[in-house]
């Protein structure tokens, strides 16, 4: 019996020592052939390549200039600011170095937006939700013009007025012939000329007025009511000004003129400025995030996976995955983050956040 | 056999009948005043009991005409849980409710389209329903949100547009959503219709030069009627 043993043992001492060899050999060959692998891979590009509607080029500036601080670069990312279908389309052309890697907008990929994309070959597109944007009216500060609603508004500032089921053109001239409750005072406002705060006030203040009126809601077609929402009278009582020239204007401007501007800038004009109650809701970071309040946006980030793996030995570019993740990092989206102090985005729950900071660590494909 | 019977409909009835009695133990061995409990109703048959049940199914989905009193208006907007109100802004309207009284009851609700949205309506729409999931967690308004948004990528299609959404509530909840495309073939009815319109328009612009005897354009240039002053009119 112990003849018959002995051999048994040895070769099971035997079969264990060649497993813990072929064990490291292969963990020996796997990290050489990773070496060698790193070491032929190619970029096709050195850096980034990032796109950015009009509304969102602050917060991809502010995005760049962070990540370019505390990241070693080959190269300072390149950013085009576009209007969103021109950059979406860009954005969807493809998949290579001649196309964009990643796309900063405010608007949510439509599922008809998702199948352009698929159909171009973009088919691992990642999603992150950064913060809330928002549009705020603000007065000067004392002026008795503190609260309105976003329908007062449109009755206020729109070319046309709906009287009965007819629309004539829009004569108020003062606050209070708008409503009994407003101030005795003349209707002003102070706006952009064009661009993003432009178009988000006639999005989410003068549409949101005029939405749930029995009259435009007769109206089928979405290009005639949406024009009917947002033509603004042209009596001289809309002042068009750069964006930064706005809280400026207010200030000097007589009483009863309003503003579009942003939260930063509220909190930047030192007192001087205070936001106008919207729909009897006062924009501040609380009320932002639980949506309670109105006129905000969502501010997503799209990152094509595709551009971040290499194939045959050649990648696109390097970095995707860490801007991802740095654009969700709580230095950065955080109540006390750079986006809240520098651009006036309100943070996510902080759920939401952890949330998106695990989309950016796996690249989680978009896939609804 | 009977007994079997008599003894399933003691389990049946049993938590009906036993508060009942439960409730007026303590009452009388206890003198703290308090809100009184309340016997079920004398009438709490196995029909009430299904009446109820279908009451509070056609609420799940809010179908009744009245708001509810509770309910607050906000800049338009309907602060409760309103599957019609959802639907509304998502641009449909409610058309029609089926309802069958029988064994198995039956409950339907068919939506049509009222209007196209624009982008901000879009937006909108999905800010709101992000508030109504914040606001309403439960798994009755999850489904409420789910055909919401079926509907809304379903109308975001180029090539096909919704022209029904039908939801059948009981006696198994279905979602049928009817999509036709958009160059789809005109109905018999329709294309005659239409051509005997094109025949009409081409019979009167035969017309129309021979009877006036000049060739007048269909539309009048505004330059081509000029203000009458005061003194003109008189002369006239």
């Amino acid at each position: 019996m112990p003849e018959t043993t002995a051999p048994l043992v040895i070769s099971q001492r035997l079969i264990s020592q060649c497993k813990v060899l072929a064990f490291s050999a292969a963990m020996a060959l796997s990290v050489f052939g990773a070496q060698t692998t790193q070491a032929q891979t190619r970029t096709e590009r050195e850096g980034l390549w990032i796109l950015a509607s009009g509304s969102t080029s602050h917060v991809t500036r502010e995005l760049i200039e962070g990540f370019s601080t505390s990241h070693q670069l080959p190269a300072r990312p390149r950013l085009d600011v576009l209007p969103t279908p021109q950059a979406l389309e860009a954005f969807c052309s493809g998949v290579g170095g001649a196309t964009p890697d990643i796309f900063v907008t405010s608007r949510r990929a439509t599922p008809a937006a998702k199948e352009y994309c698929r159909a171009r070959g973009v088919t691992e597109v990642v999603e992150l939700q950064i913060g809330i944007g928002s549009l705020v009216l603000a007065a000067k500060n004392g002026d008795p013009l503190n609260t309105l609603s976003s329908e007062e508004v449109w009755r206020a500032l729109g070319a046309e007025v709906v009287r009965g089921e007819e629309f004539v053109p829009n004569r108020a001239r003062l606050w209070r012939e708008v409503s009994p409750a407003l101030p005795n005072s003349e209707i002003r406002l102070v706006t952009a000329a064009g661009g993003s705060s432009r178009a988000y006030f006639e999005d989410l203040v003068l549409q949101s007025g005029c939405r749930h009126n029995p009259t435009i809601r007769l109206i089928f077609e979405a290009g005639y009511r949406r024009s009917k929402c947002v033509t603004m009278r042209q009596d001289g009582r809309i002042v068009e000004r750069r964006v930064e020239d706005i809280p400026g204007e207010i200030l000097r401007a007589p009483a009863g003129t309003i503003g579009t501007v942003t939260l930063s800038q509220v909190r930047a004009s030192g007192g001087t400025l205070v936001p106008i109650k919207l729909d009897e809701v006062v924009p501040t970071n609380a009320t932002i995030a639980s949506l309670d309040y109105l006129p905000t946006f969502n501010i997503f980030l799209y990152a094509k996976r595709q551009h971040s793996r290499a194939v045959g030995g050649v990648g696109v570019v390097r970095g995707i995955r860490e801007f991802s993740a740095f654009a969700v990092s709580e230095q950065v989206v955080g109540p006390e983050g750079r986006l809240a102090t520098n651009t006036g985005v309100v943070s996510l729950p902080p759920d939401d956040r952890v949330k998106q900071r695990r989309a950016a660590a796996s690249q989680t494909i978009l896939t609804r | 056999m009977r007994f079997v019977l008599i003894l399933a409909t003691a389990i049946l009835l049993g938590p009906i009948a036993a508060p009942a009695q439960t409730n007026n133990a303590p009452a009388q061995s206890r003198t703290i005043p308090g809100i009184p409990l309340q016997d079920p109703d004398a009438g709490d048959s196995l029909l009430d009991r299904l009446d109820r049940l279908w009451e509070g199914t056609k609420g799940l989905f809010s179908m009744t005409a009245t708001i509810n009193a509770t309910s607050q208006m906000r800049g338009g907007r309907q602060e409760d849980n309103d599957f019609r109100w959802l639907m509304n802004i998502a641009g449909y309207k409610l058309k029609e409710i089926e309802s069958t009284v029988g064994l198995i009851p039956g409950l339907g609700l068919n939506f049509a389209v009222a209007r196209e949205l624009t982008e901000a309506d879009r937006d909108y729409v999905e800010r709101e329903l992000e508030r109504h999931a914040r606001r309403n967690p439960g798994p009755i308004s999850a489904i409420q949100r789910s055909i919401v948004y079926g509907v809304l990528e379903a109308s975001d299609l180029g090539k096909y547009g919704i022209e029904k959404v039908e939801i059948d509530l009981l006696p198994l909840p279905k979602v049928k959503i009817l999509m036709t495309p958009v160059d789809a073939p005109l109905s018999l009815e329709t294309s005659r219709v239409l051509r005997a319109i094109e025949r009409l328009n081409s019979n009167i612009n035969s017309l129309m030069p021979r009877q006036r005897g000049t060739q007048l354009p269909l539309w009048i240039p505004e330059d081509a009627f000029v203000p009458v002053s005061a003194p003109d009119a008189r002369r006239l």
